[in-house]
């Protein structure tokens, strides 16, 4: 698999980026090459047993149900209108892990997710058809290489939940969600990267030494198009005490394509706009054309990228003897900054913005909740993206393609040149609270103004816009599950 | 703050307030419960071809679920589950629609609840749910009935068929929340439900049934559904805005239309006067101006009332033998679908009250139940959620039934000639002008008089079932009932993918289904 | 040819297997009731792999260029089997996949229209055991089940249930779902079996190609001996029982002549054959030859272990050096123009477990020669329910000025020949591991702008690969 750096990224991180790849692509050619049977030598490693030492299993079920329900506050009619419409679903998971042996253990879950589009206004008459949606809650195995007591290392390959940070309750985790170029964002309430539901598909290496934790996390990229890439992302932790933890990362995102042409140089002669017809730079498709001092420079763009990542948390509860008056998340200080690619040439800061521009920051804290609530979370986030959050042009039509740049938002009259920037969507904020009771029962609910993205409403195409993207636009959800 | 929202808080607040104060939880045990079926039946005979024809038409599915209970402590209990269908459209009776039909999957859920209750949970004295989950007022009922809480109210709109999710215990058919309590021989339920099937949707219902054995063998209930009490959006619970009511107005100002023609209101057309009570004349025209006056605005909105009775002589005369458990049970249900009279669409109040009657022949043991019931029902209107769910026939939900436009929304009418009452068909004139003639097709008077309708009026409905072994179970029925097929690929492509027509019009027309399962 | 059953027979039909239940339940009633046990099994997968060289990028218009693309998907299942006592076994589970919808074709064309999510049901199945479960002197089972004679199939075989008969299409791939263990079948399965021999009657009802519920009955045997020798045969008639006539054998009042495959307007050849007769290069007349969808299969197959059979000790592992070979008739009478000769109906395949010594637990190459003149391509008889195959498509060969000097048929001959290499292991009981490299029946179903059934790979040497990680118990 060929893999191409464009652009002017710093050197060092095409360094990296290109012995990751070699690395992996070597991996993968040993596992399609003839010298399959060699692979399957690697594994007998693994599993010395030559003859399949085929043990009882011992299966425990667990499961979840729940209902949710909610109210969209928006402003923004453009495409859609939600204001006032109810977000109600409800689902069910059941989850079998068996253990096989010390070393071996695997799980699969099965889900149904009843739910459906948004009403819109009065034009769509109410008429929304509720849908139910098969999902796989996991579909995983772990192994534990070493000591089975302190494993050297935990591999869990298959489709899994991975959340490096269990502080997001909502803003956040952007290490690992979102894209790079354009850097758009993922939120909402209680997605699957902050519940246990799969979000990764593909392999996770732990090692857990003392106060550090490293992860090593491969996703195939099933979330946002074009499909089937793969990212490479490393995060570290460290416990620096009881009161302080700091984490950082890194992920190559779409380090290794599917399919070079479409990830990394999706330009397209035949969709490319001509220059007489393009007044703004966002009014291209793939390309950035640099005319000043007479010349004509153009830097293609492709949808992968670099994105670094920078968390902490601080608990200073233990300072004061953690008195039994507070729950366990009470009073704890969290954030999160991560860096939307690292490509600074002109072309990109022109289409991306600088490094202000790319770097999503939030900050949460969990107020007291007396052992009321589990916790009682507010998290606000700065966002100076100057494009409006809309993935839209990331999806591919018959006469348009999966394009790099953002959404336009000259209108059809507007011939000015400069891009129009849209800032009124930087400041997010998110108010969570829930309530386990008994162990098994959860009442949770949120406020937010968040990266919620709707899908559209009923029985009209698919939109791909964040619904709250003013500040005075928010949506509330409340839920209860239960859960064994 | 909004009443629907209120609703909805309401149900967290009384579910916090059972949870918090229960008693501390005791471990955790669970059972998962599961069904498998395979099934297959035909569409015997179908009178109403017009728009579709169904005759012949096979259906077939497997499907699985799993469901797990949960005790929790000793007052708490949580269900829930998923499951998957086959399904597949109708192949219809082209070409056309049968090549391009293909199967599909569906899935479900079967329940997805918790329950506190006080008692003995097989009968508790109090139990409350919140959640997805099954209610069945009236166990006795194996396809017809159960109009408290399926169906809308206007217009009255029945809901029935083969294990019909009301029917089958195993599958949640309410959204919402549900009190239950007993007192001695009397017990009562309150019913809190969210409108997920008929637009429009959201829309909470609050339903109450209380029932009463005065001894054994006897059973009495009454009930009722103020349905849709708090709207999702009351504009279109209730369509009454200026800007939806032009084609009310128009059709008005013709005349010669039928009730059933107009979609939110019906009105008369009155001359705009002057404070002399003169005329006003549009200068551009020269004639009175005149305007459209509501004078009736339909709603979706509206209270249903049940009454039941059961009655089993095995009980109440200790007879023995071979009788099977379910054997000589007697039982009804009648109910009134809106108990308000609109205008001239609903001014009949005999025309809402479905009336059906059950009776268990005697199986001998030999089968588990062998439930014969019969229904009448005089709505006047077909059983056609068009105007409901397919924004073709109306912009809004429309509280208003079917007419004859449904057969062609562009010739008026419906192309059906006022003389004759047959339906038009294409024609030239000695000129070779395109005319239009009446054809064939009666309609006025028949099984396809869809404004007229009466020969569905009765409905009948023969279920068996066997359990073997506890955990095998064949079911099978023979019925003309309220079953609305899955559309076909290349007509009724309804919203949310079932059909917007019962199949049946007539008392001629049968389907049956036969069922092979197996549970645990 | 098809039996031209009326729907009252069909009909007939069920209600007599209705009665036939309704009777055994009834015997069945007065039995002493025991408790049931419950095994869960699951599993969960990812799997990926790709085209890397798929010759015929015309057939089916331009964006049918596979070449390079990559495809995977994930899933889970749940199944639950009950032993219900006395030999009673019910089996029930779900599964869902998540998969592309259609392939990517060429880069020009590459909007994968998304992700989806598909449930199934991996059985709904009820059985009835006589005698020893693993050697039954009578067994039943009814429902959705899953069926397979033939476990030493990987990949090329299997062809008495799956594909058509007229046309003759041949159904393969990658695991699916005729070699795992999910339901294939819908209907009815009765076997019996006495010393090494074993017999199983099949009712069918086709869910899979339209046109749906018609009913085929099969009937295979098979006979294992010196416990290193098993031969077989079968037949199936397919779509016997047929839910519409008109549809499954069309007369000549067909109800649409013209195809709805968009490469094949000018196709008129949907109901009926138009044979033509030449007499000094002049059409002189065109015969209509009317058919059916409806047709017999004959299957015969072996399977020898020489380990078994001639005492061979050493490192071999339990399946090395068996050899397999199974072919079959599609369809036994022969129509004009194209189902003349029914040698050309044959296809004939065979394998060999190579020695892997226990690294492996399967290391299969199989191959197969079938030399049907037609399209591999049932697109035509999903669109149009047509029994004649689509025709060749034409490639225009122009000069260095553009004009067309010659048309050309698509060469299909040198698909004749298809091959597979298949690996698998089995580590710790419950996680395999599985390979495979092969130009077989595979069909990518096309890509967004154009769903066709067309074989992926018309060239001996084309060929993709898949590797799939599964974990179960």
């Amino acid at each position: 698999m060929e893999t191409k750096v464009h652009g002017t990224a710093p050197a060092i991180t095409a360094a990296l980026r290109v012995a990751l790849s070699a690395v992996l692509s070597a991996l993968f050619s040993v596992a399609i090459s003839a010298a399959l049977p060699a692979a399957m030598a690697c594994l007998a490693v693994i599993a010395p047993a030559r003859a399949s030492a085929a043990e009882g299993a011992a299966v425990d079920f667990s499961g979840v149900g729940w209902v949710q329900y909610g109210q969209m506050h928006t402003s923004d009619t453009v495409p859609n209108n939600y204001d006032g419409n109810p977000v109600q679903n409800s689902g069910a998971q059941i989850s079998v892990s068996a253990k096989i042996n010390d070393r071996m253990s695997g799980a699969v879950g099965l889900g149904v997710y009843e739910g459906h589009a948004l009403a819109g206004q009065l034009a769509s008459g109410g008429r929304v058809t509720v849908s139910a949606s098969p999902y796989i809650a996991a579909a995983n195995f772990t192994y534990l290489l070493g000591d089975q007591e302190t494993p050297l290392l935990k591999a869990t390959a298959g489709l899994f939940h991975y959340n490096y940070d269990g502080n997001i309750k909502d803003l956040g985790l952007y290490l690992l969600r979102g894209s790079v170029y354009p850097g758009f964002l993922m939120s909402g309430f209680e997605t699957a990267d902050v519940v246990p539901l799969a979000n990764v598909l593909g392999l996770w290496l732990r090692n857990d030494a003392g106060m550090f934790r490293s992860d090593v996390v491969v996703n195939c990229e099933t979330e946002l198009k074009p499909y089937f890439d793969l990212s490479v992302a490393y995060i570290g932790r460290a416990r620096l005490s009881d009161v302080f933890s700091v984490g950082a990362g890194v992920n190559f995102y779409r380090l290794i394509p599917s399919n070079a042409k479409t990830s990394h140089h999706p330009f397209d002669a035949v969709f490319e706009k001509r220059n007489e017809d393009v007044k703004n730079a966002y009014q291209r498709e793939f390309i950035y054309v640099d005319t000043a001092g007479g010349k004509q420079d153009t830097t293609f763009f492709g949808f992968d990228g670099t994105k670094v990542m920078a968390d902490f948390e601080l608990d200073v509860k233990p300072l004061f003897g953690s008195p039994a008056l507070f729950g366990p998340e009470d009073l704890k200080l969290y954030g999160e900054a991560a860096l939307m690619g690292l490509s600074f040439d002109k072309a990109h800061k022109a289409i991306y913005g600088g490094v202000a521009q790319r770097m999503p920051m939030m900050v949460g804290f969990n107020f007291p909740a007396f052992g009321f609530l589990d916790h009682l979370s507010l998290e606000v986030e700065y966002y100076g993206a100057q494009f409006r959050d809309d993935t839209w042009r990331m999806q591919p039509d018959i006469d348009r393609p999966e394009s790099p740049i953002p959404y336009d938002l000259h209108g059809p009259d507007d011939t000015t040149t400069a891009i129009r920037t849209y800032s009124r969507d930087n400041v997010k904020w998110a108010l969570h609270a829930a309530r386990t009771i008994q162990g098994h029962f959860k009442i949770s609910g949120q406020l937010a103004n968040d990266h919620f993205r709707p899908g559209g409403i009923a029985n009209t195409p698919p939109t791909y816009e964040v619904a709250t993207s003013t500040l005075s636009d928010w949506y509330w959800m409340a839920k209860i599950a239960y859960f064994f | 703050m909004h009443t629907r929202t209120a609703g909805f808080l309401a149900i967290v607040g009384l579910a916090i307030a059972a949870m918090t104060a229960a008693v501390s939880a005791g471990d955790v045990t669970y059972r998962i419960t599961g069904q498998g079926w395979a099934e297959t039946g035909r569409i015997v005979h179908a009178t109403d071809t017009l728009l579709v024809n169904l005759n012949g038409n096979a259906m077939q599915s497997a499907g699985a679920q799993f469901t797990a209970y949960a005790d929790i402590g000793e007052n708490w209990e949580g269900a829930f589950g998923i499951g998957g269908y086959q399904a597949h459209h109708m192949q219809g009776s082209g070409t056309v629609s049968s090549r391009s039909m293909h199967f599909y999957f569906k899935n479900f859920i079967t329940e997805s609840r918790m329950t506190y209750f006080r008692g003995d949970k097989a009968d508790p004295y109090f139990s409350l749910t919140f959640g997805n989950f099954n209610y069945d007022y009236n166990p006795d009922i194996k396809n017809l009935g159960l109009y408290l809480f399926r169906g809308t109210v206007y217009p009255g709109f029945l809901v029935s068929g083969f294990m019909d999710p009301t029917v089958d215990q195993t599958k949640g058919d309410i959204l919402g929340l549900k009190m239950h309590n007993v007192l001695g021989k009397f017990s009562q339920d309150v019913i809190f439900a969210n409108e997920r099937q008929f637009p429009p949707a959201f829309d909470w219902s609050l339903g109450y049934v209380a029932k009463y054995r005065p001894i054994d063998g006897i059973e009495l209930g009454a009930g009722f559904n103020f349905y849709r009490l708090l709207s999702a959006n009351s504009d279109l619970t209730t369509p009454d805005l200026t800007e939806y009511r032009t084609r009310d107005s128009t059709l008005t100002a013709q005349g010669d239309t039928h009730p059933y023609d107009h979609y939110y209101t019906e009105g008369r057309i009155d001359t705009v006067r002057d404070a002399a009570n003169l005329p006003i004349i549009d200068t551009a025209t020269g004639k009175a101006k005149v305007r459209y006056v509501p004078t009736t605005t339909y709603t979706h909105r509206g209270v249903k009332v049940m009454g039941m009775a059961s009655f089993d002589p095995k009980k109440m005369f200790g007879l023995g033998g071979n009788f099977g458990e379910e054997d000589l049970r007697l039982y009804a249900e009648c109910a009134m679908i809106g108990v308000q009279n609109y205008g001239s669409v609903y001014n009949k109040p005999l025309q809402r009250i479905p009336v059906v009657v059950g009776f268990n022949i005697p199986a001998l043991r030999f089968l588990d139940v062998v439930s014969i019931e019969a229904e009448w029902y005089g709505a006047a209107y077909r059983n056609n959620v068009s105007k409901l769910t397919q924004q073709k026939y109306s912009e809004l939900p429309s509280p208003i039934p079917v007419s004859y436009n449904t057969y062609d929304p562009i010739k008026n009418r419906g192309g059906v000639d006022p003389v004759t009452g047959r339906l038009l068909k294409d024609s030239t004139d000695a000129g070779g002008n395109v005319i239009q003639v009446p054809g064939p097709i009666q309609i006025r008077g028949t099984a396809l008089d869809i404004e007229n309708l009466t020969q569905d009026n009765w409905k009948w409905s023969l279920f068996m079932q066997k359990t073997v072994r506890q955990h095998i179970r064949f079911t099978a029925q023979v019925a003309n009932d309220h079953f609305r097929p899955q559309p076909t690929h290349t007509k009724y492509a309804d919203l949310d993918g079932t059909g917007a027509t019962e199949f049946s019009s007539s008392l001629s027309d049968w389907y049956y289904m036969v069922r092979l399962g197996y549970f645990f | 040819m098809g039996f031209t059953v009326t729907a009252s027979v069909r009909a007939a039909l069920t209600r007599t297997a209705v009665a036939a239940m309704a009777c055994a339940f009834s015997a069945l009633a007065a039995w002493a009731e025991d408790g049931i046990k419950i095994q869960y099994h699951g599993a969960g997968w990812i799997q990926g792999g790709r085209i890397e060289k798929a010759s015929d990028t015309l057939s089916d218009g331009k964006g049918q260029n596979f070449n390079d693309n990559w495809t995977q998907n994930s899933g889970g299942q749940i199944t639950a089997v009950a032993d219900l006592g006395a030999g009673w076994e019910g089996g029930l589970g779900l599964g869902a996949i998540q998969s592309p919808g259609v392939f990517r074709g060429s880069p020009e064309y590459d909007k994968v229209p998304g992700l989806t999510w598909s449930p199934y049901v991996t059985e709904a199945r009820l059985t009835y055991t006589l005698g020893d479960a693993a050697h039954p002197a009578l067994q039943v089972t009814a429902g959705s089940f899953h069926f397979n004679y033939n476990p030493d199939v990987k990949n090329l075989g299997l062809y008495l249930f799956r594909g058509l008969v007229y046309p003759g299409i041949v159904i393969s791939g990658f695991e699916t779902k005729d070699v795992l263990p999910i339901a294939n079948i819908y209907g009815l399965n009765v076997r019996h079996e006495r010393g090494g021999f074993r017999g199983d009657f099949i009712l069918n009802s086709e869910t899979d190609i339209n046109p749906y519920f018609d009913l085929s009955f099969a009937y295979l045997a098979s006979y294992r001996f010196l416990n290193a020798i098993e031969i077989g045969g079968g037949v199936n008639w397919y779509r016997a029982v047929a839910q519409r006539p008109s549809i499954t054998s069309p007369g000549k009042a067909c109800p649409d002549p013209n195809s709805n495959v968009g490469v094949n307007a000018a196709d008129k050849e949907i109901c009926f054959i138009l044979d033509t007769t030449l007499v000094g290069g002049t059409v002189t007349k065109i015969d209509t030859v009317t058919g059916s969808l409806s047709g017999v299969k004959l299957m015969g197959r072996f399977s020898v272990d020489p380990k078994t059979l001639f005492g061979l000790g050493g490192p071999f592992g339990p399946k090395d050096l068996i050899f397999y070979s199974e072919a079959a008739v599609l369809g036994l009478k022969n129509y004009p123009k194209y189902y003349e000769k029914i040698i050309q109906r044959i296809p004939v395949m065979f394998g060999v477990n190579l020695p892997a010594f226990g690294y492996l637990d399967d290391l299969s190459l199989e191959f197969e020669y079938f030399a049907n003149p037609n399209m591999a391509d049932f697109e035509k008889e999903l669109e149009d329910n047509s029994w004649i195959p689509r025709p060749k498509a034409v490639t225009e060969i122009t000069n260095d000025s553009g004009a067309v000097v010659r048309t050309i048929r698509t060469n299909t001959r040198s698909d004749d020949w298809k091959w597979s290499l298949y690996l698998d292991k089995v580590v710790a009981g419950h996680l395999k591991v599985s390979g495979q490299i092969a130009n077989d029946h595979m069909r990518t179903g096309g890509f967004y702008l154009r769903p066709t059934q067309s074989e992926t790979f018309s060239d001996t040497f084309d060929w993709y690969w898949m590797m799939k990680v599964a974990y179960y118990f």
